[in-house]
């Protein structure tokens, strides 16, 4: 009896969650979602009435309730009083492109911060809009060290530290492999996944003791080895290995050369790096008699590299 | 349901200690250490972006050109990722090169604007970040704010490596858990198993005394509880075995005569006629005898059966004992005994009339069988508010006081000959008393040789079930 209440229970949770997330969808779906910040500078998203279709007459709207907020529920207008613009239009289908009157750039700091992330993040949740560029008296806004030279896009702009932190970085670095019928190192471009609060170079080498799936090209650092920490300072990369370096490296024979150089050639690649230097356990290696010529700081070197 | 054995349910519960015991303070420990961790972790970074925030201000650092200020000392030190973001909330410095040039207006980052340091987490990804504002040599006015990012994944590979432990310990501790607490349980219940045996000795018929081992106090108020038992159902057994000797041997006596008396009369021929009326007497009068033992066996049978029923009304007590006095009066006038009755009050109870009627009137004919020629014999009747009292004081032959305590058993006499004489069958006491009992009342007897007796009956007002 009491499982057959269970069942039930649960069955009509998940019912009325489908119908709730399916509701939910159905309003994202047909209109547009306005993001404003609230009094206390959290984030808020309202639903409106405003067809989700970009149009310069439905852009428009949304830039009213920019300039009126939502007082029925406690959010204070983003543009101050006065703030106007001469038009917005929709640019090649994906680009949004507003042209303020004299007086956006002398809003405060902040302010203007919160107006552009308000304003990218909104657009580009209508269907096709990927790009906001802003102006003034038909002059393009300077933007600060972005990707694009002219606007933003959706990700120029954090809603919050969970944002900010979630996504995985992808980027594409070049990793030196052993090819062990030349017996030198070859240069491999891979897509390595890290996350932006570690360190890159520790990344990089994770990615490198995971090996290739090129045939013939195999990994010299091996799994086992443990990687500590990887930092750079004043164009030095200081890689800090664990206790497993000493006795792998001693059985490493004739390629011991190449699998120094496997890692300084990979992280040499980094920006700002020109030497490398190994340390097991925070220590120099000539602590072990085994890994005692681990002990120079290295620069990069392509004789090893076909 | 088949029930466990103790045994079995202590084992179940001591491994259900043990091993919650372990899993619990491996738990705790943990949380500790990933509290600890974490409360450290925070300090670290808040202490690298105040000391950030520090340098800025010495630095110039917001009036800076960008590719300037990676040449600046502040960054040395630094352990974790560090984003310097200016009025405009927009990234201009990242240690890792991400985020340079986004907006970064989230609330955490708004509030240093406005002047209040935050601190954020990300359970997600265990990611903890400080937020500072940035404020000039002054520190009267905000130039920017600082961010500090830092992720404790290592400190939750140790919390894993540390809950892996615990559950590594579980497991290979498991068989000595089991161990232990088999042996403590079976060390707990080996008394009750001790006691069992020897109970089961008792079903058997045995009724010796259990000898207790050297177990818990509650198993040795066990085993003096069962004693005490064993020696009152020994008592009872003796009782019964008395009884049926006694009623044997009561029932015999009157056959014996008459068999003596028939045979007599049998192996005598020519018997004048006065000789024969007067053997048949008393051949007539043992069968009397003999009706009489039987009908008082049988009413004390009754009265000892539960399943009886007693016929419960409110009766007059003074009504009743006037009626017993007046019908026993003859019997009294014969031997010229003055018989008194004194009632200090009216008083009605709910008894079954016959049961008690019976019992008064054994208690007023042994006070005229065992008293003097010319004695008296007074019954006083007494109440209060929850019972009454009914005292038969006669100026009898009286009862030593070492006979006293068995002058309620079943057959017991102290003078056999005068006791037949009079036609008593040795139950009239046996009989008052069991009545008195079924109403929950008591009697009890004081006498004093040659002076006389006085019977004390107490009764409840209201019969209670």
């Amino acid at each position: 009896m009491k499982k057959k209440i269970r069942f039930i229970l649960i069955f009509c949770l998940s019912i009325t969650a489908l119908l709730g997330a399916f509701f939910q969808l159905r309003g994202v779906a047909r209109t547009a979602v306005v993001i404003l910040p609230d009094k206390q500078g959290n984030w808020r998203q309202v639903q409106t009435e405003i067809p989700l279709q970009a149009d310069p007459d439905n852009l428009a709207k949304v830039m009213e309730y920019f300039a009126h907020g939502f007082s029925n529920r406690n959010i204070p207008p983003l543009f101050p009083e006065g703030l106007e613009f001469y038009s917005i239009s929709v640019e090649d289908e994906y680009a949004v492109e507003i042209n303020f009157k004299q007086g956006y750039l002398n809003l405060p700091d902040l302010q203007k911060g919160l107006c552009e992330t308000a304003m990218i993040r909104t657009f580009t949740g209508f269907p096709g809009i990927t790009k906001l560029s802003l102006y003034e008296e038909g002059i393009p806004l300077p933007t600060v060290g972005r990707s694009s030279v002219f606007g933003m896009v959706a990700d120029d702009a954090y809603l919050s530290f969970e944002e900010s932190v979630e996504e995985p970085i992808q980027t594409k670095e070049i990793l030196y492999f052993y090819h062990a019928q030349s017996g030198k190192l070859v240069a491999e471009k891979k897509n390595i996944n890290w996350q932006p609060y570690e360190p890159k170079g520790k990344a990089i080498l994770a990615a490198l003791s995971h090996g290739t799936q090129t045939e013939g090209l195999s990994s010299l650092l091996s799994p086992v080895i443990r990687v500590n920490e990887v930092r750079i300072r004043n164009q030095v990369c200081y890689v800090d290995f664990g206790q497993d370096l000493v006795k792998a490296y001693a059985d490493m024979g004739a390629t011991k050369k190449l699998f120094i150089y496997s890692i300084v050639n990979t992280l040499a690649d980094l920006e700002k790096v020109e030497y490398v230097q190994f340390l097991i356990n925070g220590e120099n290696p000539e602590k072990y008699s085994e890994t005692e010529s681990m002990k120079a700081l290295f620069h990069r070197n392509h004789v090893y590299v076909e | 349901m088949k029930k466990k054995s103790i045994q079995s349910q202590l084992n179940i519960a001591f491994v259900s200690i043990g091993v919650f015991g372990i899993l619990t303070v491996t738990a705790i420990m943990a949380l500790l250490v990933y509290n600890n961790y974490n409360r450290e972790l925070e300090r670290k970074i808040a202490m690298e972006a105040n000391m950030i925030s520090g340098e800025l201000a010495t630095q110039n650092f917001f009036n800076r050109y960008y590719y300037e200020l990676e040449k600046l000392a502040v960054f040395a030190e630094v352990n974790h990722r560090v984003l310097i973001i200016n009025r405009q909330a927009t990234v201009i410095y990242d240690t890792e090169e991400i985020d340079r040039g986004k907006l970064y207006a989230i609330p955490e980052v708004i509030n240093a604007l406005n002047g209040k340091s935050s601190y954020a987490y990300a359970q997600k990804d265990e990611v903890r970040m400080v937020v500072l504002p940035a404020k000039n040599l002054e520190r009267d006015t905000i130039l920017g704010v600082v961010v500090v990012i830092a992720s404790n994944q290592e400190v939750l590979q140790t919390l894993r490596m540390m809950v892996y432990a615990g559950l590594g310990v579980v497991v290979s501790l498991i068989f000595l858990i089991f161990m232990a607490s088999f042996w403590l349980s079976r060390t707990i219940t080996q008394p009750f198993t001790e006691l069992i045996r020897q109970m089961n000795q008792i079903r058997e018929g045995n009724f010796e005394e259990i000898t207790g081992s050297k177990g818990a106090k509650e198993v040795d108020e066990i085993i003096h509880a069962t004693n005490h038992m064993i020696r009152s159902l020994k008592e009872v057994e003796e009782n019964h075995k008395q009884f049926v000797a006694n009623v044997s041997h009561e029932l015999k006596t009157p056959l014996s005569s008459m068999k003596v008396l028939s045979d007599s009369l049998l192996g005598q021929s020519n018997i004048a006629e006065e000789l024969y009326q007067e053997f048949l007497q008393d051949i007539s009068n043992e069968v009397e005898r003999e009706n009489l033992i039987i009908n008082d066996l049988l009413t004390l049978s009754r009265m000892g059966n539960q399943s009886t029923a007693l016929m419960i009304k409110e009766i007059s007590i003074n009504e009743l004992i006037e009626t017993i006095m007046k019908r026993l009066k003859p019997l009294a006038d014969k031997k010229k005994i003055q018989m008194f009755f004194e009632s200090s009050r009216e008083v009605t109870a709910e008894i079954d009339e016959i049961q008690i009627t019976l019992a008064f009137t054994n208690l007023v004919e042994n006070a005229i069988k065992y008293n003097k020629d010319g004695g008296v014999i007074h019954a006083k009747l007494d109440g209060d508010l929850k019972s009454f009292t009914v005292q038969i004081i006669d100026t009898g032959i009286g009862i030593p006081e070492e006979e006293i305590h068995r002058i309620f058993d079943r057959f017991y006499r102290i003078d056999k000959a005068r006791s037949r004489e009079t036609g008593g069958t040795g139950l009239g006491l046996a009989i008052a008393r069991q009545a008195i009992l079924l109403h929950r009342g008591s009697i009890n007897c004081e006498s004093e040789v040659g002076k006389g007796s006085v019977f004390t009956v107490v009764l409840p007002l209201k019969y209670r079930n």
